[in-house]
């Protein structure tokens, strides 16, 4: 069985909350365990953070998310017609580097692969399409 | 997300709750950068209370982290939730910030960091304690000092000032003196504009008296003689210092210019030290409150009270002075010239008239008649409180390159948290020009 929610809302910084908000209560609401709804969240989090700073810097705009939840997977597709942007193509941060060769322009994608299992972009149509894939774990085992 | 501080143990303790996201960083840079004060070198962030941490989180520690390794601090985290760590493991970053189980823990950890440095310090040139304050003493040059002064006090608070009154004088010749003064094209442009004047190091800062009590903070490319100032009054150390004095105060209220004059004076009369009446102190510290009074507009002949009574006296004071006494600045950085002289010393090395040109009673500073100060002191921000820095290598730095905020007039009651003092004992008075006989 698959079952998918929408949710849109304009590509703004003190929007973050109310993604996560939306996300967690229908994730939660479907009996997705609390790791995933903190993993796949994170993912959503960071991807749609690029989006406002980055791929909408210079404009204002929306961000359409798709969750589809599976028994055995669960799917977030993110939409935005900010700046192409393809995640896919981000060099990696270095993750021992001493504190003043710290960055942190890339820890944000690289978060996103972390917590998910795989990842697809493209653009079509004037839009960045990102769609992120979580198995879920066991249900019981959070 | 919702952000709190506080001070605990006199470190800078910041209280998240919620969400530490792109959204809920913004929040905590900018309660962090509005609480940093200059001489903070740790700080903790209390994580209790964070159920989420994504890379907005992590980059405003990490930029805290950055910045605060230059003063050798830490960001120490307290209380991180499950999640939170996961996010630091996963981006590699538990090992750029020590995590403390507690807020207490963390805050005793920042504590530590902060001593370490001290022990080094105390390692170059041991410290004593007086009246709750830690005191080191390094000597300085054994010439004697003199002050040099242009003009008249008296002349400045009898508001009998006309273009003849006026002395132009170069940056150069000027490297700390306080006094009353203006930048312009010349004596008839300075002269409606006279406010109060510091010079440091060849900058000059003043308070233009036109009204807007905005001060202007002016260096030259070059000293090339041709921008001069305009000054009616000024008091110029002629020398340098004899002493650089170095203390700490325990409590976060600090000590007072009042008690620090004071206590310089004890101090010296301790130690037998001559000359001892009267000293001039260039001051870089750490504030715990300003508090000022400044002349409003320029003391003219043209608009003197009648009967050639004094702008201070209370029936004409608050038309010519302004005055504020709510402390502020807690935290930031000032460097001030200023002078002191001790009624309860031995004056008679000074010449009377000399000496008078000098001082005079303000009615805002309450408190002890035996000391007359008059000081006055820039204020910076994100000066980073170094120890270890010779005091005018500093003063040159923050003068050229730190953030300039204000200039006043220093009330006694002006408070100072820890300070570099260079002490000029003075041996003398020498007029730059003959005095005027009236």
């Amino acid at each position: 069985m698959k079952t998918c929610f929408h949710f849109s809302t304009k590509a703004d910084i003190e929007n973050l909350p109310q993604i996560a908000g939306w996300l967690e209560e229908t994730l939660a609401g479907a009996g997705v365990g609390e790791k995933d709804q903190f993993e796949i969240g994170l993912a959503v989090d960071e991807a749609c953070s690029n989006i406002i700073l980055y791929g909408y810097a210079d404009r204002s705009g929306t961000i359409d998310i798709e969750s589809c939840i599976r028994d055995d997977e669960l799917t977030v597709t993110i939409e935005d017609a900010g700046k192409p942007f393809n995640p896919l193509e981000v060099t990696p941060p270095v993750l021992d580097a001493d504190i003043d060769h710290r960055k942190i322009g890339g820890l944000g994608v690289h978060l996103i692969r972390s917590v998910t299992d795989d990842l697809f972009y493209e653009y079509r149509d004037g839009k960045n399409i990102l769609t992120l894939v979580k198995v879920r774990g066991a249900v019981g085992c959070g | 997300m919702d952000v709190l501080k506080e001070r605990q143990d006199g470190i800078l303790t910041i209280f998240c709750n919620g969400r530490l996201d792109g959204f809920g960083a913004g929040k905590l840079e900018e309660i962090i950068r509005s609480s940093l004060h200059d001489d903070d070198r740790s700080i903790v962030i209390v994580m209790e209370n964070v159920s989420y941490l994504s890379s907005g989180g992590i980059r405003v520690l990490l930029a805290y982290r950055k910045l605060l390794k230059e003063r050798n601090g830490l960001v120490i985290l307290a209380g991180v939730q499950e999640y939170p760590r996961k996010v630091l493991e996963m981006a590699g970053f538990t090992t750029v910030f020590p995590i403390c189980k507690t807020t207490r823990e963390a805050v005793a950890a920042a504590g530590r960091s902060a001593d370490r440095d001290d022990l080094l310090m105390e390692i170059a040139s041991p410290s004593h304690s007086r009246k709750g304050m830690k005191v080191t003493v390094e000597s300085g040059s054994p010439n004697p000092a003199t002050l040099k002064f242009i003009g008249s006090l008296e002349d400045v608070l009898h508001a009998r000032l006309d273009a003849s009154h006026i002395k132009a004088v170069r940056f150069s010749d000027v490297e700390y003196s306080l006094g009353l003064g203006a930048m312009g094209d010349g004596v008839s442009d300075a002269l409606p504009l006279l406010g109060e004047m510091i010079t440091l190091h060849g900058s000059m800062v003043w308070l233009p008296t036109d009204g807007n009590s905005t001060p202007d903070f002016f260096t030259p490319a070059r000293d090339t003689g041709e921008v001069k100032i305009f000054t009616a009054f000024n008091v110029i150390l002629n020398g340098t210092f004899n002493e650089v004095l170095s203390f700490e105060t325990d409590s976060d209220t600090g000590i007072s210019f009042s008690d620090l004059y004071r206590e310089i004076f004890a101090f010296a009369r301790e130690r037998k030290k001559k000359p001892a009446g009267i000293v001039a102190l260039v001051i870089w510290g750490v504030l715990a409150g300003l508090e000022s009074s400044g002349i409003k507009k320029s003391p003219l002949r043209t608009d003197a009270p009648g009967g050639d009574r004094s702008i201070m006296d209370p029936e004409f004071f608050d038309t010519w002075i302004d005055h504020d006494t709510k402390p502020r600045y807690r935290g930031d950085t000032i460097v001030s010239f200023g002078i002191g002289i001790d009624f309860a010393s031995d004056l008679g090395m000074y010449d009377p008239e000399l000496l008078k040109a000098l001082y005079y009673i303000n009615p805002a500073n309450k408190g002890s008649e035996q000391l007359f100060l008059h000081n006055h002191g820039v204020v910076f921000r994100n000066v980073p409180w170094d120890p270890s820095a010779s005091l005018n290598q500093q003063v040159k730095k923050i003068v050229t390159e730190g953030e300039f905020i204000d200039m006043r007039h220093l009330l006694d009651s002006t408070r100072l948290r820890r300070a570099k003092v260079g002490v000029a004992y003075i041996s003398g008075i020498v007029p730059d020009t003959p005095l005027r006989t009236p």
